[in-house]
């Protein structure tokens, strides 16, 4: 071990975040001593009780190898193909927001400028329709992805039950040498320059260690005390109350359900024997004892010896289930970026940089919901680039970090009503004869698959996803 | 739909001026018409021998045959560049077109090296790099398809005669339907209104009209410098070469080296690029250090052969116009800027340029966002260029000569200080998702130059050392024997 290296680790919080990042720490450098303080979970704490995730889920069950077939047994988890989006934007019919490949290959030609050219004559299908994933889930089908075409270009994602994928990941953290400690933060010591000497908890222990991680939820004392600035994105994102509940079983589906509205908008999620429920509004609207948020993000994540993760770190509404996404994509970062014992800033900077870009990019992602649903909102510049882009000529524009794919920015844009007004002059090129003869096949090929397909329901059942 | 189409003049018949018609007449064939104007008085400078592995995107998208590509140009296969006296007298590394080794258990291969490395094992970090061991063996074979192959784990590109490129193209733009006008040109006239250019007034008295227009006019910057008067981003004090003497000479006997080579000179640097029928060779330097005929007779010293030409100079400074797309006019190539052709970068610049014209190309009126969207873009990969090429100055030891003593203490951008810390104490390259220069080309010239991260990704502390050691050695060797396979460069080339 070089001598530069983190010898031990505090976790503050009990959640999926925190057991998230105990894991992944623990499995990627055995020898590492872990202590996941076990703090009672806090209500406002998005990321470990909603039960959405996206397909970026697949790469962290592999780092710290944990399987899905066990999840599914376990009912932790279902496989989720897209979301549903209902009256969004109002009075609009129901789309599919799905992962992956939408149309085909056509040289140097996006599909999708193709794909907007027959649009506007008339002559093309809803753009879930282009992808397998949208097929299926319009369709209520559900198979993993295979190795051959057209069922080789898509992805999903998982549908979590939270207290179990909590539970399953707590064994999973035990089993790899992770000490839990139950027990509340009752003060912060501080070093002299500022960074952390100990955890003081309230039954009197002192907990210390080389790095000190807060995942406690949104009220992060740890993370407020060392790193206060917080960068507050109310005016892109207008709801700040979320409201998790849960309701009698509906249909097996593969789709979450979306359903927008003029004060808000409510999801769905389906598991076997309940469906859970969430409904998010402005405080406006406020009658309930909903969980209040502050949409934002927190400046610098990373300061010294103390990271923060989760809604501490960027606190975003559910749309997309980005909660959970950006806590474990930042959990794989802080690893990759681990700096030496001395937590020096020219290492830190970099996974804050990191961080940001991808949090802002989250940020314009979900805005861009909320500015089609006529929402009253400031849009981010860097956003209304790419509305204007995207809607003047069909051009996407990329920005470094991003951890929403550009497959799932098109179809959020195409979704959305954000169709390409003009045909980009590339495209222009390709013989409308030639293109609607090649999309005809191509659709012919994809209305097959749900003959081919199990049921999603069925699919459940053979993995052995139990009743309830 | 059913614009009409624009009328798109591009000025001057260079390597940029071909690129630019070629592209826009054979992909945008039903939104404009594609007219250049040149003249054949004035001289090309047919920049960039040394290409980068983007040129094959560029002559794939047109549809050019590769093979007849090379067969008209000369060109032959080029794995990389390699530096030699840069961090200290002796010293040499290939930067080469490819990764170095493969990720092991999700962590980059580099923080293994460094592990082992530390141990005073694992040998030199261009072992695990098949492009650096094919282009020492001087041998040759296109990547393999097979992303699990070793032999996949690489790129290539091209070095050619550039003064051939251009006519090369010509042919085919005229088969797409660029018109050609020959002529001087005389005056810019520019609408009283908008400050657009109007149209270009030639000698003839003939009157070019256009709605675009696409300065390649190389240095003199006729239209976005001269007539637009957009303004100079010096980069002169963090870059001061300014000045090339280019001479080619004859081809040494033996096998052709599938590679670039840029040796540190007293007062710059100077490159050697083999060619099918010749190699071209040329001192980049300093006039401040260095006097014309100084520079003349060093760089006839150097070479390997008989010159074949006399030395010629061009002139130059490092930098670039604030602005690349103004108006109406879109500089490519040295209209818009020029960095030195440390990294071969000339070409790439033009062809980056083109990309995005043609991705942002006007439908209906020229909009400010579109405009805008281009310079930032180009304004990107300046920048990033312009931070790698610094850091061969920078991270050296060589006090031999004024000028290194000179530009390895001059200040360096902040950026660039930032990259060269955060690798010196981590091993982490800044990761950025599109343009040049990604991970393996900062490490290349990083280690190469004498910066040996003091960390690592801790994840590798957990490996066995004799374990990961003999891992290592496996597919060091592993690299040999495939290599030893593959063809002689010439035989590859089909040449005897």
């Amino acid at each position: 071990m070089s001598d530069r290296a983190v010898r031990s680790v505090a976790i503050l919080g009990g959640g999926i975040v925190g057991l998230s990042a105990a894991a992944a720490f623990a499995r990627a450098l055995p020898h590492l001593v872990v202590t996941l303080i076990d703090t009672p979970p806090d209500p406002a704490a998005l990321a470990d009780r909603l039960p959405g995730s996206t397909s970026a889920i697949h790469r962290f069950h592999a780092s710290i190898e944990l399987e899905e077939a066990a999840l599914f047994r376990a009912g932790a988890a279902v496989p989720r193909l897209g979301l549903r989006f209902r009256n969004w934007p109002a009075g609009s019919e129901s789309w599919f927001h799905v992962h992956g490949d939408h149309g085909g290959l056509a040289g140097n030609v996006a599909f999708h400028q193709l794909w907007a050219r027959a649009r506007r004559e008339g002559q093309a299908e809803a753009w879930h329709l282009h992808a397998a994933a949208g097929v299926l889930a319009a369709a209520g089908r559900f198979v993993h992805p295979q190795p051959s075409p057209p069922l080789d270009a898509f992805d999903y994602a998982l549908r979590l039950d939270p207290p179990r994928y909590r539970e399953t990941l707590a064994a999973l953290a035990d089993r790899l040498r992770v000490t839990r400690l139950p027990g509340t933060l009752a003060a912060v010591s501080r070093r002299e320059d500022g960074g952390v000497a100990a955890l003081l908890l309230a039954d009197g222990r002192r907990v210390e260690a080389d790095l000190y991680i807060d995942a406690s939820g949104p009220a992060a004392p740890l993370a407020a005390a060392v790193s206060p600035a917080f960068e507050d994105w109310s005016a892109a994102l207008p709801y700040d109350r979320v409201e998790i509940g849960e309701g009698p079983p509906s249909a097996a589906d593969p789709s979450d359900t979306i359903l927008g509205g003029a004060l808000g908008w409510q999801y769905a999620a389906p598991l076997p024997g309940r469906t859970l429920l969430g409904r998010i509004f402005a405080s406006a609207h406020d009658d309930t004892s909903a969980i209040a948020i502050r949409p934002g993000r927190r400046r610098a994540p990373w300061v010294g010896n103390m990271l923060t993760l989760g809604d501490s770190a960027v606190a975003l509404d559910p749309l997309h289930w980005a909660n959970l996404h950006l806590a474990q994509t930042s959990i794989a970062r802080a690893l990759e970026l681990l700096p030496g014992r001395d937590f020096h800033p020219i290492e830190t900077a970099e996974y804050n940089r990191r961080a940001r870009l991808e949090a802002e990019r989250m940020r314009d992602f979900q805005a861009l919901h909320y500015l089609r649903a006529s929402a009253d909102i400031t849009v981010p510049d860097s956003l209304a680039r790419v509305v204007d882009q995207f809607a003047r000529r069909g051009r996407f524009v990329w920005q470094d970090e991003d951890s929403v794919t550009e497959d799932q920015w098109l179809s959020a844009l195409i979704g959305l009503g954000v169709v390409p007004q003009a045909t980009d002059p590339l495209a222009a090129a390709m013989a409308p004869a030639t293109v609607a003869a090649g999309m005809a096949e191509m659709r012919k090929a994809l209305a097959q698959l749900p003959a081919r397909v199990p049921g999603y329901a069925d699919y459940l059942a053979r993995s052995g996803v139990p009743e309830r | 739909m059913n614009q009409p189409r624009k009328r798109v003049i591009v000025v001057g018949g260079g390597t940029a001026g071909w690129m630019a018609a070629s592209a826009l007449a054979r992909l945008l064939p039903h939104a404009c018409t594609v007219e250049l104007v040149e003249s054949a008085e004035i001289g090309i400078v047919g920049v960039g021998e040394a290409t980068l592995p983007h040129l094959r995107a560029f002559i794939e998208t047109l549809g050019l045959d590769e093979a007849e590509f090379m067969a008209a140009t000369h060109a032959t296969y080029k794995l990389g560049i390699e530096f030699r006296d840069f961090g200290k007298p002796g010293d040499a590394y290939l930067h080469p077109f490819g990764d170095f080794g493969r990720p092991l258990n999700g962590v980059p291969f580099l923080h293994w090296w460094l592990r082992m490395h530390a141990l005073g094992q694992g040998g030199d970090i261009g072992e695990y790099s098949v492009a650096n061991v094919m282009a020492a063996a001087r041998r040759f074979a296109p990547p393999a398809a097979d992303p699990a192959t070793l032999l996949s784990a690489f790129s290539y590109a091209y070095q050619f005669d550039a003064t051939r490129f251009g006519p090369y193209l010509r042919s085919f733009a005229e088969a797409n339907g660029v018109t050609r006008t020959e002529g001087r040109i005389v005056s810019v006239e520019r609408d009283g209104q908008s400050g657009d250019v109007a149209a270009l007034l030639l000698e003839s008295g003939a009157r070019v009209e256009g709605d675009l227009f696409i300065d390649c006019s190389g240095f003199r910057s006729l239209l976005l410098g001269d007539a637009l008067g957009e303004a100079w981003e010096d980069w002169a004090h963090w870059l001061p070469c300014d000045r090339a003497m280019a001479v080619p000479c004859g081809s040494p006997p033996g096998e052709i080296e599938p590679l670039t080579r840029a040796t540190a000179m007293p007062s710059g640097w100077r490159w050697r690029i083999p060619l099918q029928h010749r190699v071209g060779n040329g001192y980049v330097y300093s006039s401040a250090h260095l006097s014309d005929d100084e520079a003349s007779a060093a760089i006839l010293g150097a070479i390997e052969g008989e010159a074949l030409a006399d030395p010629r100079v061009l002139r130059f400074r490092a930098g670039r116009r604030k602005r690349s797309w103004s108006h109406n006019v879109v500089a490519v190539g040295l209209a818009s800027g020029f960095l030195e052709p440390l990294e071969s970068t000339s070409i790439y610049l033009v062809q980056i340029a083109i990309q995005q014209l043609i991705e942002l190309f006007p439908i209906g009126r020229i909009e400010d966002a579109d405009r805008a969207a281009f310079n930032d873009q180009v304004d990107y990969e300046y920048d990033r260029i312009r931070d790698f090429l610094i850091l061969h100055y920078h991270a050296s030891t060589r006090d031999d000569s004024a000028f290194w003593c000179e530009v390895r203490h001059n200040p360096i951008p902040d950026s660039l200080t930032e990259k060269i810390e955060l690798f010196r104490r981590a091993g982490q390259i800044q990761r950025y998702s599109r343009g040049l220069f990604f991970a393996p080309s900062w490490i290349a010239v990083l280690i190469g130059q004498g910066v040996i991260p003091q960390g690592w990704d801790q994840r590798v502390d957990a490996a066995d050392p004799a374990a990961l050691g003999q891992a290592l050695d496996r597919l060091r060797g592993q690299i040999v024997r495939d290599v030893a396979a593959l063809p002689g460069h010439r035989a590859a080339l089909g040449l005897a």
